[in-house]
């Protein structure tokens, strides 16, 4: 097996100081290869041509081209089975809440935020599209030896029959 | 003719009445006091016959004054012992002595200062929401940044002590987390800015230490009140200005500020998905005009008389208490302006008309 290539997060903030911080985390404390937008819209497009794959997405709330539940929406729509976080700095809950429960999120963390908090919801949440990739890749394997087994059974027939 | 019979029944008429009422003299001293008035001045721990010594001296010369002048209703409020009361006093025909009904105003009064209350309140509120979320984005970077260094720290100390590093594996790996904590120490000093910058709009929407009227600038005003009140809008709604040329206003800030702020969040209150607020400034002969205007859903030609009255509201039970707007009115009716509203299906405009007069006057004369 070849080098690993490092989980891909994309994050969305109309904030760049959000952005830095975040990144500049991740830089010191994981090999996360982190994608920074401050346009939900400019993050979609690239989504759908650029980026070839993506493990999780967090998302601000409050931005003024699209809020962070419409655009966690559209990701889910791209990328089913890829975790989304909601970060937000709104003082009531409930549309976080809301959001959790319309959209599927994965996870909503409030700013401020705890570096280690953020790190343990996105391990946990990459751990969970790893553990996906790897019962897909299983399952696609196991189908392979199926495949191959019934065409050496075939063979088989074919020789003795 | 045996009038006694008539006055036993008068009395007991009196007596029976609800209302508290008391009979003076020329001089305001009590002749008579029903029940109520007995009850009404127990209350506030009154013996009945020290009311024309508790009276004011005002009260009493206008008592006094009604009686000579045989003026036939006279009527003047009276506060005393935590009461509000509302004295109508009604002179006899010759001026020889006077009725005087005391109605008790407290708990009307003390209703209306609840409403006013839980009207402040729920700005406070909004305020308090709003600056909420416009310090959280700021404080989580500068909370971040803060212990991204701090890890920085604690690695280049690692590497510092690892001696099978190499000088150039060294080298690579502290330049890597230097440039880091570089970038956040900008990052820090642009949040705490905007942290500053929040304050420093708290401060000058509240003036909390300036209480009177002074000269200020009201488009410094607007733009406080716009920071504050912003995070309600950033999804949807567009904000124009078109400031004029306009001179300082001698004005109470801070009343004012609470008037932007309650105009501004009832406009995106009436955009339900997308639109624009208009803020428009300019001076008009001896008065400056702030025109706020949305393109929300308007009011309709039956509600429009109705929106400056207390406690009228279309919001529903919990957002609104029907008194945002009548503050308003009042507060500009203390500054001797004028506050006008037009609205059509197209949206509404809230035209606030400031005097511009005494300084003016002062300054020419």
């Amino acid at each position: 097996m070849g080098e690993k290539e490092p989980p891909v997060i994309l994050l969305v903030d109309d904030e760049e100081m959000i952005l830095t911080s975040i990144k500049s985390f991740f830089a010191i404390e994981t090999d996360y290869d982190v994608l920074t937008y401050t346009s939900p819209v400019q993050a979609l497009q690239d989504l759908d041509k650029k980026i070839k794959s993506v493990d999780l997405v967090i998302s601000d709330y409050l931005m003024p081209e699209m809020d962070g539940i419409s655009f966690l929406a559209e990701v889910k729509k791209r990328f089913p089975l890829v975790p989304r976080i909601l970060l937000t700095g709104y003082a009531d809950k409930e549309n976080a809440i809301k959001a959790i429960n319309n959209v599927g999120l994965y996870q909503y963390i409030e700013k401020p935020w705890d570096n280690d908090d953020l790190r343990m919801v996105i391990r946990n949440g990459l751990e969970k599209t790893i553990l996906l990739k790897q019962l897909e890749e299983k399952i696609r394997e196991a189908e392979k030896v199926h495949q191959e087994l019934s065409n050496v059974q075939k063979e088989i027939l074919r020789v003795f029959v | 003719m045996d009038t006694r019979p008539l006055l036993d029944r008068a009395e007991e008429l009196s007596e029976s009445l609800p209302i508290a009422m008391a009979k003076l003299d020329r001089s305001g001293k009590v002749l008579f006091m029903n029940g109520a008035s007995r009850d009404l001045l127990a209350s506030m721990q009154l013996s009945p016959d020290a009311l024309a010594k508790i009276l004011p001296a005002r009260h009493r010369s206008l008592i006094r004054l009604a009686l000579r002048e045989r003026q036939v209703v006279r009527e003047m409020d009276w506060a005393h012992g935590g009461r509000s009361l509302h004295l109508i006093l009604k002179c006899s025909r010759d001026g020889s002595s006077a009725y005087l009904f005391m109605i008790d105003l407290t708990p009307q009064e003390e209703a209306k200062a609840q409403l006013a209350q839980s009207e402040k309140m729920a700005s406070l509120g909004l305020l308090t929401a709003g600056l909420a979320h416009e310090i959280n984005t700021p404080l989580g970077a500068i909370h971040s940044n803060n212990d991204t260094i701090s890890r920085s720290i604690a690695k280049i100390r690692k590497i510092l002590a690892d001696e099978s590093l190499t000088d150039s594996e060294r080298r690579l790996a502290e330049t890597r987390l230097v440039d880091i904590m570089e970038q956040l120490c900008q990052n820090t000093s642009i949040a705490a800015e905007r942290l500053m910058g929040i304050v420093g709009s708290l401060k000058n929407f509240a003036r909390l230490d300036e209480a009177d009227f002074q000269t200020a600038d009201i488009h410094e005003g607007l733009e406080s009140t716009l920071t504050i009140v912003q995070h309600q809008f950033k999804n949807k709604i567009q904000v124009v200005k078109q400031y004029g040329n306009i001179p300082p206003v001698d004005c109470h800030p801070n009343a004012l500020n609470q008037v932007f702020m309650n105009l501004l969040v009832n406009a995106a209150q009436a955009i339900p998905d997308r639109g624009t607020i208009t803020i428009k400034t300019s001076k008009k002969g001896d008065s400056v005009r702030i025109a706020i205007s949305d393109t929300g859903v308007g009011i309709s030609d039956e509600n429009l008389p109705k929106v400056f009255d207390p406690g009228f509201t279309t919001k529903g039970v919990g957002v609104g208490t029907g008194l945002g707007l009548s503050i308003c009115y009042k507060i500009i009716q203390e500054h001797q302006g004028k506050i006008e509203v037009e609205s059509s299906d197209q949206g509404t405009t809230f035209t606030i008309a400031l005097p511009l007069g005494h300084t003016r006057k002062v300054e020419n004369g």
